[in-house]
């Protein structure tokens, strides 16, 4: 994986310095709070519900094992023993003190990490698909990508104050694993007729209060204009983004409002201008880069045999079958697997982790992932190069753990935000709700027959939670104080992209959970063989579900 | 705000967060903060009020405090704020219920 050099180490520690400054100017009142909030805001610290929030960069969702216990260690030190994994593959602590903050960012930069740009209107961190450099579909490992792109956004000097805050994610795989078409920009790597490597770019996708896929403003970019060509769609936006409105900031919205093909027009106008210029991604630093991320050192094996020993140890055990089944995912190189560390336990918050199983995680990468993890947007972890033989022994230390929830893809392995019990922005709860819907289906025989089935949960209209994006999307909204829910149906993050359309009339918070079983059950019911929920949908529409959700209203 | 809580009588309390942690503190008698909003001032008309987001604007000068703000709450076997957000900022999360002012350790 990446590891910084003198300049990252001396970017980072000077930005740790600088704000342990400003930190002790505002505890002196030489900086007034309004003063004070953009600068903290740079360094991805909040004040929530409770306390501030430190939210820390995982640039596309890379972890080594030293960083992920390290984030244990920040755990216990400076919260209270656990961490919440985001939609965009960041870490979030909820219990922070702003005189211990300079200390804890001085810690993370000795790991080679920090929370700069994890907030504000800039260039947040750049996501990627968490298969990446193991998928078997994949047609180059796209964090190397991604890391020319985190380098080129870091303290970007003209993109540092961007009419709204801007995301980027790249993926590598025609399997969209990194939800790219809601991204302000989404990339994806493909090699064409000839095997040379290209990228589609979108522009203007995102979710929030008016949610767009986003349109193709390069249908078959060079790896070398990457650089260019996404300067020149910032500086578009930078240039004709609004900025008299909060609420119609962001790319989408110029997008939208330009059109597509005009918006396009007026990138390759700006992009031909720098095209060679400096930001020319020269082959020999993309293959610098690609050292970085060169695959580990696999070890013969036969796989056959791996097989066939996977495949006894399930006859055994159903549980461990479960999970093979649902969290275990195919790999590029015969005899290894991809893990899918589902942190959606039963009565569990989903993304989070306690200091202890992060070690354990951390450990596990260490003895069977060759040191390294990913975090994924759907808030689970991945080790992402597990031998088919070590799939038992590591099932088991994770079981003790109570890390091998065997439901990934499941109904009950749900995208949820913190919603209000943390967030100062939400407007109803989210976690509450998730866990409620993972008791009604506790029974993770039935979730099997259920299928493919993803719920997202948002607790406002930011859609942090990507609900509109969920093959079933919950919002929470307030009406005149009270928690109401609001259900949209048949949105999906793949590659066949699409935003959820909104059922009907919101539900109580009582009644949400029976609206969620009326609908998978109406779904049971119409629903041919094996068709999953999502092509149920598309196949029969909305009015079935509404039908079964409103009949006696 | 359930029915029963649109009965009761309501008043007024200032809340803000304490700036070295982000601590949820609440304005008590005799111009200090408190942790615990059963020992929040209660305020019953728009002069208490101005009057103690006056000096809680002093301790933000101070830089004891950040955000300070008027909360509803009602009386029901103590201070209760009215609305849920203002319910769980003086308690804690109802998701992890033994962390924040809820817990055990803060109890004591």
């Amino acid at each position: 994986m990446y590891r910084y050099d003198t300049y990252d180490h001396e970017a980072v520690q000077e930005r740790v310095a600088q704000f342990r400054k400003q930190v002790a100017r505002r505890l002196n009142g030489e900086l007034t709070e309004d003063e004070f909030k953009p600068l903290r805001l740079m360094n991805g610290l909040y004040l929530q519900l409770h306390a501030y929030m430190l939210r820390i960069a995982i640039p596309y969702g890379t972890l080594s094992s030293d960083q992920m216990r390290l984030l244990a260690h920040i755990a216990r030190t400076y919260d209270k023993g656990y961490g919440h994994f985001t939609t965009r593959q960041n870490i979030q602590f909820h219990w922070i003190k702003l005189e211990e903050t300079p200390d804890l960012l001085e810690e993370l930069a000795h790991g080679e990490m920090h929370a700069i740009q994890t907030s504000g209107n800039c260039v947040r961190n750049v996501t990627a698909d968490h298969f990446a450099g193991a998928a078997h579909d994949e047609a180059d490992d796209p964090r190397i990508y991604a890391e020319l792109l985190r380098q080129w956004s870091s303290f970007h000097p003209e993109f540092s104050y961007l009419p709204r805050k801007f995301k980027i994610a790249i993926s590598g795989s025609p399997i969209d694993r990194a939800a790219i078409s809601v991204h302000d920009i989404g990339i994806r790597l493909f090699r064409d007729e000839n095997n040379q490597l290209r990228m589609t770019v979108t522009a203007g996708g995102g979710l929030g209060r008016t949610p767009y896929l986003g349109s193709v403003m390069h249908e078959a970019l060079e790896t070398r204009h990457l650089l260019s060509f996404i300067e020149a769609i910032v500086r578009v936006y930078n240039e004709l983004g609004r900025r008299d409105n909060l609420y119609k900031a962001r790319i989408k919205i110029l997008v939208q409002s330009l059109g597509g093909e005009v918006m396009r027009d007026k990138v390759h106008e700006e992009w031909h201008k720098i095209k060679d210029g400096a930001l020319a991604v020269p082959p020999d630093e993309i293959e610098r880069m690609r050292q970085f991320f060169a695959p580990p050192s696999w070890q013969s094996c036969d796989a056959s045999a791996d097989d066939v020993l996977v495949q006894s140890q399930c006859r055994d055990n159903f549980d461990f079958a479960a999970w093979v089944n649902h969290n275990v995912s195919s790999h590029k190189i015969a005899g290894y697997s991809i893990v899918t560390i589902a942190l959606k336990g039963r009565g569990e918050t989903p993304g989070d982790a306690t200091a202890e199983q992060m070690e354990v995680m951390a450990n596990a990468a260490d003895a069977y992932s060759f040191g390294e993890l990913r975090i994924s947007h759907e808030q689970n972890v991945i080790l992402p190069h597990v031998r088919k033989q070590d799939l038992y022994p590591l099932w088991q230390q994770l079981t003790k753990a109570r890390l091998a929830h065997a439901n990934g893809g499941l109904l009950s392995d749900i995208i949820c935000c913190p919603g209000m019990d943390y967030c100062a922005l939400a407007t109803a709860r989210s976690i509450p709700v998730a866990r409620r819907i993972g008791d009604r289906f506790k029974d993770l025989s039935r979730q099997h027959d259920i299928g493919d089935l993803r719920i997202k949960i948002s607790g406002c209209i930011n859609a942090c939670g990507h609900h509109h994006v969920g093959h079933i999307g919950i919002l929470g909204v307030d009406r005149r104080g009270e928690e109401y829910y609001q259900i949209t149906l048949g949105g999906h993050a793949g590659s066949d992209a699409s935003i959820g359309e909104i059922i009907g009339p919101a539900f109580s918070s009582d009644a949400v959970v029976d609206a969620v079983e009326t609908i998978v059950n109406t779904y049971l019911r119409v629903r041919r063989s094996d068709e999953s929920f999502l092509h149920t949908w598309r196949r029969v529409g909305k009015q079935p579900f509404k039908e079964s959700l409103y009949a006696t209203s | 705000m359930t029915k029963q809580q649109q009965t009761q009588e309501t008043a007024r309390v200032i809340t803000a967060n304490r700036l070295l942690d982000g601590e949820v503190v609440y304005k008590a008698k005799g111009e200090r903060w408190v942790t615990r909003v059963s020992q929040a001032e209660l305020l019953n008309d728009d002069t208490q009020c101005q009057n103690a987001l006056q000096w809680a604007t002093q301790q933000e000068e101070q830089c004891v405090t950040t955000g300070a703000y008027v909360i509803d709450v009602f009386y029901h076997k103590g201070i209760v704020p009215v609305s849920l957000r203002e319910t769980i900022r003086s308690q804690g999360p109802t998701s992890e219920k033994w962390v924040g002012k809820q817990s055990a350790e803060a109890r004591q």
